[in-house]
């Protein structure tokens, strides 16, 4: 009754789906082996998780009810939410998060939360210790783990156990939409559940409109075909910051542009050579140049401003040309360096590269530019086969994580699979395994700020600024809550009569 | 029917700068036949068009034009349409291109009648009587054929057919007689005499042909450069053409043979340039009897009777060519000979088993009805066309029948010389590179030397050597011949086979080639084999005449 | 007789093309840099999860031995299964192929009549205003580029005014009139540069055909203007217009891949594209060689109809 009650203002005109312009998702929409954020805004609309992020970064209850870990961050244990049940009618219990986490940390899976899990979880590490409790038994210490299993690991959402592959006929799931129908390259449309455990619904359906590029989304949400662009980047959409008819949803992330530097060759060998090449950079107007403001300041590590742990008392680091071409001078390269920077065609990044190359023509070190297709720039995306990985200087792309755990061991552990700057330095790989297995805030504050000055002093990479993931919806549609990794929660969403 | 068939008063046509017809008066009486004479480019088919009022837009046209009695520019559109469509008829100077390719000719001859109001049965129920009546075999076969699968002669009549559907007042044929043999050019002739006696048509043929338009015409009109300079009854204006031009022309088409009667007259020079033409006479900068007064202000009409003649100095005969080469008499030693030889076409045998033997400084004229193998002998000779039985010999030696067998040495020594040079001649190259293949491939000269050769060639064929540099279709029809015969002539061949070497040439033009054939033969003892219709043509020429097709 | 040899000759000719094409692809898809289970996972997969996904995929098999599978499998009219969607080729492909021919046909529609008026028009009046306001326009159309007319007709038609959607599919179960509604803003960018090149490309046949002596004689003849043109002109310039067409296809059916974007249409041309991005290489073939197998097609019909047009040819 109390539920009718609450959607009645709605119900009083026969109800126009939601429509959401997004990204195609190229391929197969399988939770195990979706990479792109298309796909993921996908799973995460019948799908769900054991934890949600929030806004804030904080975690929040969703299938799980209640987690803690022991004292050495090595076991979690996570108790799950009664009574939810799947789209199919059966229950949810801890044997479907059994097998959906054995499955996605499985090596021989084509699993893309493999990078996640990698050393973390391995299958056999998750047991059932009751029907509505699960046991997570990790590899090392993860006091993040949690995370691991939230709405961050975007695969990660729980399916019932006797799934597999064949997911994208039914989109199963436990969550408030379940799917009407799909058409590949076009669009998908999903119905109200109305056994969520989560209460009413607001839209009766949402219709999601896949698009190949950003333009025509833009488009469609002026001329009012759509009610919500998932995600837009603010190169080529500047307009709809200041449009009157529609609102921009700003969620602060750490999602940034990466500018490596061999550390193991010349000639960005010596850590004085790249922090002149950290010092040329004029980072405020690169920020309101490139990205009109939409994003924070990078002080050239990926502990972002978002993450809670993140010292903010480390100093900025700011443009000083005089100190780069002394510390230059002070490296032995006061005569000019010559290098090629090797980077990919996306978004605004070939600008960015532009700009790299003339703060450095400045202080004397000569680059070339050579802006790649994505598919060439990361190759096999291993070591001597990828121009990402191989490149004395390059530019790369890293989407929002919600913890910096797996930027930080792929990115700079001297073993890390993302090592582009092939950074080696054990007092880093401490650091980074003290921050992983840091159980209370101050520990990996204490870490974080180590790290954060660590990479300052060393400068394997630049990161100059931290960019907002924008979504934007006509003005009169109120309730979209959004991560950062590009899902949308919709149960709540929907445009008010006026 | 009362009044002219067709009245011209004071024609002027422009393009531009560009004056194409000057103030010409011309009438042709109803059921009369008047000839417009004149070289190609005088003016003859811009006045064909006049009088159909079938001129572009952009032409300027001053004066007055009336067709049986009803003056054209008036007319609106569909007035314009209907006299077309009954009135006036006009046969184009190449018939087939005149049909249109994608229809059937049943189609296109039947659109004539139906514009006469008559139903498609009575519409072919006439077009067949009319195509019996213009002595075609197999009339209903030509109805169904397209116009590719035709010959010239057969759309020439449907070209009539299609005239005289409509029971014209007027009919206008443009050169209907060329590359027509004296028979057909006749019996052609005859026919639309014949039709246009029965319905009352009268006619304006237009022709460079002086003799057939004396044949059906009994008035004559002299066109040239655009001005009439020349009008009156045929038979006056062909036993004493009183303009110099008339004369001239009259006395430059071949008759007699060249050893006995020396070489043809010629007028040296061409046309002036329309957008330029002389003040005065237009014809002053050919004319030999041209005075100061000729080349200032308006012309008196000289008229005796009704033979009218624009000339201050009329009545005065074309003169004679200097000198002339003395005549020489053939040497005795074969060139080219063939025994028996069968010429074969698309599988079949269509003329011989014909002999012919070809000594040096000898000309061997082959005549014949067009389809009658003349041209293919000549392919024969060459090696093109590989006879179906014989032999060939060349100098005594034995020839292969295929080209591909023959050596370069045998190759040189035969040339051939065809109709049209337009098609003869690779448009894309300029005359040097034209005149130095064969002398650098057949002659075997080193660049040098094929260089060195190049001006004695154009002398040979007297041809300007300030010509060298421009591509052929910059050059006149009689330029492009020359150019053609001097390719021959590069690699030093013994035998010349000429194709109708003249037929798409004007008259004068047609008299200096012949000329030069002539020297070539006398001076340079070439022995030339000379396939023509034009019994005029290898009368000059020919000290034989083989004639083949029919009977043997 | 000869027209029956002549197709059967231009059929074994279109296999042949096809089957080059195939390898072309084939080799290309090679060369791309990157595989298919790095696209599909991404940059910053696990390596082990690529190689599983691979092999999963039977992506990581030999070049010729997957070759010669695809080509088995062809022959048995198996277009094979998609790398990326893990679905049976033929679907995908029917699907996208079956959109780019609505809007092609549509497109076709919108520009070839106006452009058969247009050059005939100009050809009529050649030199005169009408025919340098064609000539010039034509040539403008054709050189502004889809996504111009494409962006400027969405905003004005479509988000301006609103007469128009400016998403080209309709919802399901629309019925053929709210289809063309959808379609038409779609079909508009394609159809003006057709109708530049075309209107041009016409004119000047026409031209050719109205300076030729056929046309004349029909003129001289006193036949009334539409008679000419319908019996005389026509038919003398529909082989050109035919053969162009044809020649336009690929442009048509596979060159319109902003539109594509632009509108939501995912055609042929899209498929080709995601799919070589994707390095989906069964998607890849048969997209592409379905497409060039329709061009083939179309280049044979033309020539049939133009052999059968043009008596002189046969």
């Amino acid at each position: 009754m109390l539920r009718g009650a609450a959607a009645l203002p709605l119900a009083a005109a026969p109800e126009r789906p939601l429509r959401i312009a997004c990204d195609m998702p190229v391929g197969r929409i399988d939770p195990l082996t979706v990479s792109q954020t298309s796909g993921l805004l996908m799973l995460a609309q019948t799908g769900e998780f054991l934890l949600r992020v929030a806004p804030d970064g904080s975690l929040r209850p969703m299938l799980a009810v209640h987690w803690e870990s022991n004292e050495d961050a090595t076991l979690w244990r996570f108790r799950l939410r009664p009574g939810v049940r799947f789209h199919d009618g059966t229950v949810l219990n801890a044997g479907d998060v059994v097998a959906t986490m054995d499955r996605l940390s499985d090596p021989a899976q084509a699993s893309n939360a493999l990078s996640v899990f990698r050393s973390v979880l391995s299958p056999g590490g998750t047991r059932a210790a009751g029907p509505l409790a699960v046991e997570f038994r990790l590899d090392a210490p993860d006091g993040h783990f949690p995370y691991a299993v939230s709405s961050d690991n975007y695969n990660a959402i729980i399916l019932p156990a006797g799934r597999a592959g064949d997911w994208e006929a039914d989109f199963i799931g436990t969550g408030p939409f379940r799917l009407a129908h799909y058409t590949p390259t076009l669009g998908a449309r999903f119905e109200r559940n109305p056994d969520w455990w989560g209460g009413a619904v607001r839209p009766a359906a949402t219709e999601f409109l896949f698009f190949a590029d950003q333009q025509p989304q833009i488009l469609a949400l002026l001329g009012d075909e759509a009610d919500i662009v998932a995600q837009f980047v603010v190169s080529g959409a500047r307009g709809l910051l200041d449009d009157p008819a529609c609102h921009v949803i700003r969620l602060p992330s750490a999602a940034h542009r990466q500018i490596h530097m061999r550390t193991d060759r010349p000639p960005f060998a010596d850590a004085r050579v790249r922090r002149a090449v950290a010092l040329s950079l004029d980072r405020p107007a690169i920020l309101s140049g490139l990205l009109y403001g939409q994003g924070v300041l990078g002080n050239d590590s990926p502990c972002a401003p978002i993450y809670p742990e993140t010292d903010l008392a480390v100093p900025q680091r700011a443009a000083n040309p005089g100190a780069a071409r002394r510390l230059l001078a002070e490296a032995g390269q006061a005569g000019g360096i010559a290098a090629t920077l090797v980077t990919e065609r996306l978004q605004e990044i070939p600008d960015l590269a532009v700009i790299v190359q003339q703060a450095c023509a400045a202080i004397g070190i000569a680059l070339e530019i050579r802006v790649e297709d994505p598919a060439l720039y990361y190759g096999t995306a291993q070591r001597g086969s990828s121009d990402w990985l191989d490149s004395d200087f390059g530019i790369t792309d890293y989407g929002h994580r919600a913890v910096p755990d797996v930027l930080l061991q792929a990115g700079f552990a001297s073993n890390g699979a993302w090592n582009a700057a092939h950074f080696r330095d054990p007092r880093c790989d401490s650091l980074i395994a003290a921050y992983r297995a840091a159980r209370t805030a101050a520990a990996r504050r204490a870490a974080s700020r180590a790290i954060q000055e660590l990479l300052l002093a060393q400068t394997p990479v630049i990161i100059p600024y931290f960019f907002d993931f924008l979504v934007a919806t006509r003005r009169d549609v109120t309730g979209v809550s959004a991560s950062a990794i590009g899902q949308l929660f919709l149960a709540g969403a929907g445009r008010s009569a006026a | 029917m009362s009044g002219p068939a067709l009245e011209i008063a004071g024609l002027s046509v422009r393009f531009g700068r560009r004056s194409i017809l000057h103030d010409v008066s011309l009438s042709v009486a109803a059921g009369g036949a008047t000839g417009l004479v004149g070289e190609s480019g005088c003016g003859k088919t811009t006045l064909a068009l006049a009088v159909l009022r079938g001129l572009p837009p952009q032409a300027e046209i001053a004066g007055r034009i009336s067709v049986a009695g009803q003056r054209l520019d008036p007319l609106d559109r569909a007035a314009l349409r209907r006299l077309r469509a009954r009135q006036i008829a006009f046969v184009f100077q190449d018939p087939v291109r005149a049909l249109n390719p994608a229809l059937r000719i049943g189609r296109q001859l039947a659109e004539s009648f139906r514009l006469l109001g008559q139903t498609a049965q009575e519409g072919r129920r006439e077009s067949l009587a009319l195509l019996a009546r213009l002595r075609i075999a197999e009339p209903e076969r030509l109805l169904r054929a397209y116009p590719h699968e035709i010959s010239g002669g057969q759309a020439q009549r449907v070209g009539l057919a299609m005239a005289f559907a409509k029971r014209p007042a007027l009919l206008v044929l443009d050169e209907p007689t060329t590359g027509l043999d004296p028979d057909a050019t006749a019996s052609m002739l005859d026919l639309v005499a014949g039709l246009r006696s029965e319905r009352g048509t009268a006619l304006l043929l237009i022709s460079h042909d002086l003799a057939a338009v004396g044949r059906s015409c009994d008035r004559i009109g002299v066109l040239y450069a655009g001005t009439l300079v020349e009008e009156g009854p045929a038979s006056a204006l062909l036993a004493r053409p009183r303009h110099p031009y008339t004369s001239a022309l009259a006395r430059c088409a071949p008759r007699g043979s060249a050893r006995r009667r020396g070489p043809l007259p010629t007028i040296e020079g061409g046309l002036p340039d329309p957008a330029e033409p002389p003040p005065g006479c237009r014809f002053t900068p050919r004319c030999p009897f041209a005075k100061r007064d000729c080349r200032a202000g308006a012309l008196p009409a000289a008229t005796r009777l009704d033979h009218v003649v624009l000339c201050n100095h009329p009545d005065q005969a074309w003169p004679d060519p200097p000198g002339g080469l003395p005549a020489s008499a053939p040497r005795e030693d074969v060139v080219l000979s063939a025994e028996k030889l069968s010429v074969r076409r698309q599988g079949r045998v269509i003329a011989g088993p014909l002999s012919l033997r070809l000594r040096a400084g000898e000309t061997l004229g082959v005549s014949g009805r067009s389809g009658s193998g003349k041209s293919s002998l000549l392919r024969s000779l060459l090696g093109l066309l590989p006879p179906a039985a014989g032999t060939l010999n060349l100098a005594g030696s034995p020839l292969a029948p295929d080209w591909r067998q023959r050596r370069r040495a045998e190759l040189a020594a035969i040339q051939p010389v065809f109709q049209n040079p337009d098609e003869a001649l690779n448009r894309a190259l300029t005359v040097r590179a034209i005149l130095l293949r064969p002398l650098r491939r057949l002659a075997g000269l080193s660049r040098a030397e094929a260089a060195r050769r190049l001006r004695p060639i154009l002398d040979q064929v007297r041809l300007d050597p300030a010509l060298l540099d421009r591509h052929p279709r910059s050059l006149s029809g009689g330029q492009r011949q020359r150019v053609a015969i001097a390719h021959a002539l590069a690699s030093g061949p013994r035998v010349l086979l000429c194709d109708e070497p003249t037929t798409a040439l004007d008259l004068s033009v047609q008299a200096a080639i012949l000329n030069l054939l002539v020297e070539l033969r006398d001076r340079d003892g070439l022995a030339i084999l000379l396939v023509s219709h034009d019994s005029g043509v290898i009368g000059f020429l020919c000290d034989h005449e083989i004639h083949i097709g029919g009977t043997q | 007789m000869s027209g029956l040899r002549f197709a059967a000759w231009r059929v074994v000719l279109g296999l042949i093309t096809l089957w080059l094409l195939s390898v072309i692809v084939f080799a290309a898809a090679r060369v791309l840099p990157g595989d298919v289970g790095r696209a599909i996972l991404g940059p910053l997969a696990d390596a082990r999860a690529v190689a599983a996904l691979d092999h999963a995929l039977g992506a990581d098999r030999g070049a010729l031995a997957s070759y010669i599978e695809w080509s088995r499998g062809l022959l048995q009219g198996d277009f094979g299964v998609s790398y990326a969607y893990r679905t049976p080729v033929a679907p995908l492909v029917a699907v996208a192929l079956g959109r780019s021919l609505r809007l092609a046909c549509l497109i076709l529609a919108v520009a070839v009549p106006p452009a058969l008026a247009a050059g005939l028009t100009a050809a009529h009046f050649a030199g005169g205003r009408i025919d340098r306001l064609l000539t010039l326009g034509g040539l403008a159309l054709t050189v502004v580029p889809e996504f111009v007319t494409a962006i400027l007709a969405m905003l004005v038609f479509g988000i301006a005014l609103r007469w128009l959607p400016i998403s080209a599919e309709p919802p399901p179960g629309a019925g053929a009139g709210t289809w063309l509604r959808h379609l038409i803003l779609p079909a508009l960018p394609g159809a003006v540069a057709l109708f530049g090149y075309l209107a041009r490309t016409l004119r000047e046949a026409s031209l050719a055909a109205l300076q030729s002596d056929y046309l004349r004689a029909a003129i001289l003849k006193g036949l009334a203007w539409p008679a000419i043109l319908v019996r005389h002109l026509l038919p003398n310039v529909l082989p050109l217009l035919l053969t162009v067409l044809a020649a336009q296809l690929s442009y048509l059916l596979g060159g319109l891949v902003v539109v594509e974007t632009l509108f939501r249409y995912p055609g042929i041309g899209l498929l080709i594209l995601s799919a070589g991005r994707a390095h989906d290489f069964p998607l890849l073939q048969a997209s592409v060689l379905v497409l060039g197998a329709f061009v083939v097609a179309a280049s044979l019909a033309a020539d049939l109809a133009v052999r059968w047009l043009t008596p002189r040819a046969a």
